[in-house]
């Protein structure tokens, strides 16, 4: 008997705390049918449903309209200036396309075409931060040559000098060409430290993209 | 979205900002009660949506984490002009109940002014809740991950808010009701 007693108590309790998203509606299945259960038997409940369908009336209250052409444009002023009009697949290609246009890398071309769709895709799909990018990156093979590998990096537009100089540092690159036209960097690190580079890089915050190029040593 | 936000699209953002403006307007203005302050947050939250859109990880729907950035700012904002956030006596802003008339139209109208000023003299925190709630018809677990807190405490202070509004409000009225 007392169990019972404790156990409607608490069912009340629950259910009185929910009533106000019951009233809107968003509370899930269950819960729907827990409420409507206990409201059968519960008249304080039933009388607190009156009073939350009141307090929803009373909220749905107008404000004063405001002026979104001025905020926006107050907000525009504030933000970095970058037209940045041409799709990420396009930029990505002409990227591709630019850095192999010698002679001897032409062959990579197509594999590396393929490596740059992947990225795409995966960005796309926003894919990039975990699993796809591990997994796109594996498939492409380290340089077997001791040159310097290559690796296309972005960086968010606030991106300070200072700082982006700081990660280059921290992560043994020197930038080789760039900005392209994509906004990106072209960096050369050597072979044996391109994989601790990569990951460094990857960790960085203000670094949107990080594309290793070299796909010599798959052919 | 968000996606095309990290990379810089303007227009994209754009677009997003627009399809927000209205609705984080009017959370704000109702969390803050400061319509001076209202455009400054809203940009500072939009600033932060366009400058860390790269962050955002799909845990959580794009309008949960605008709508957490927003009540986060207007916090801050709220601390910055020293408007107490978590303080709950503001009982002085009790409503004045002599205006209403036993009309029924005017009866309705004068409930609500009354009911929003009642809501009005709530704190921050539970002012939010009861936007969240009732307005953007946000469910009480989306509400948490807005104000970054348990679920079990957004019901105590949905219900805490839903006492302390029927204490605000006159007797005369709750026989209305
Ligand atoms: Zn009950």
């Amino acid at each position: 008997m007392t169990a019972r007693v404790v156990n409607l108590d608490s069912a009340h309790r629950e259910v009185r705390d929910l009533l106000p998203w019951f009233v809107m509606g968003t509370l899930d299945e269950a819960e729907q049918r827990l409420v409507d259960e206990h409201l059968k038997a519960c008249a304080a409940c039933r009388g607190e449903l009156e009073w939350e369908r009141q307090l929803r009336e009373a909220n749905r209250v107008a404000l004063p309209e405001r002026d979104v052409d001025r905020a926006f444009a107050a907000l525009r002023a504030r933000l970095p200036a970058q037209p940045r009009e041409v799709p990420l697949f396009e930029r990505l290609r002409d990227l591709g396309e630019r850095l192999l246009s010698p002679a001897w890398m032409r062959p990579m071309l197509a594999l590396q075409a393929v490596a740059i769709v992947g990225l795409a895709v995966a960005l796309w799909a926003g894919r990039m931060p975990a699993a796809a990018q591990e997994h796109t990156y594996r498939a492409l093979s380290r340089p077997a040559a001791a040159e310097p590998a290559r690796v296309v990096v972005a960086f968010t537009p606030q991106t300070s000098l200072g700082e982006m100089r700081r990660i280059l540092l921290a992560s043994d690159a020197r930038i080789v060409d760039g900005p392209t036209a994509a906004d990106a960097y072209i960096l050369a690190i050597a072979p044996e430290r391109l994989d601790a580079a990569v990951q460094r890089l990857r960790g960085e915050s203000s670094v949107l993209l990080v594309q290793p190029l070299e796909a010599k040593a798959a052919q | 979205m968000l996606e095309r936000i990290a990379r810089g699209d303007m227009r994209a953002f754009e677009t997003l900002y627009r399809a927000y403006f209205a609705r984080l307007a009017r959370f704000i203005e109702r969390t803050t009660r400061r319509p001076e302050l209202v455009e400054e947050i809203l940009n500072d939250t939009m600033f932060v949506v366009s400058t860390s859109a790269h962050k955002f990880n799909r845990t959580s729907k794009a309008s949960t984490w605008i709508f957490a950035i927003a009540y986060r700012k207007s916090l801050k904002a709220l601390r910055d002009v020293d408007d107490p956030v978590e303080a709950d006596d503001a009982l002085e802003a009790v409503p004045d109940t002599d205006a209403i008339e036993p009309r029924d139209e005017v009866m309705r109208t004068q409930l609500r002014r009354i009911l929003t000023e009642a809501v009005d003299a709530l704190s921050a925190n539970h002012r939010a809740v009861i936007e969240l709630t009732y307005f953007q018809e946000a469910g009480y677990r989306e509400i948490a991950e807005i104000m970054g807190c348990p679920i079990e405490t957004v019901k105590t202070r949905m219900f805490h808010a839903r006492r302390r509004l029927k204490a605000l409000l006159p007797e005369r009225l709750e026989d209305i009701l």
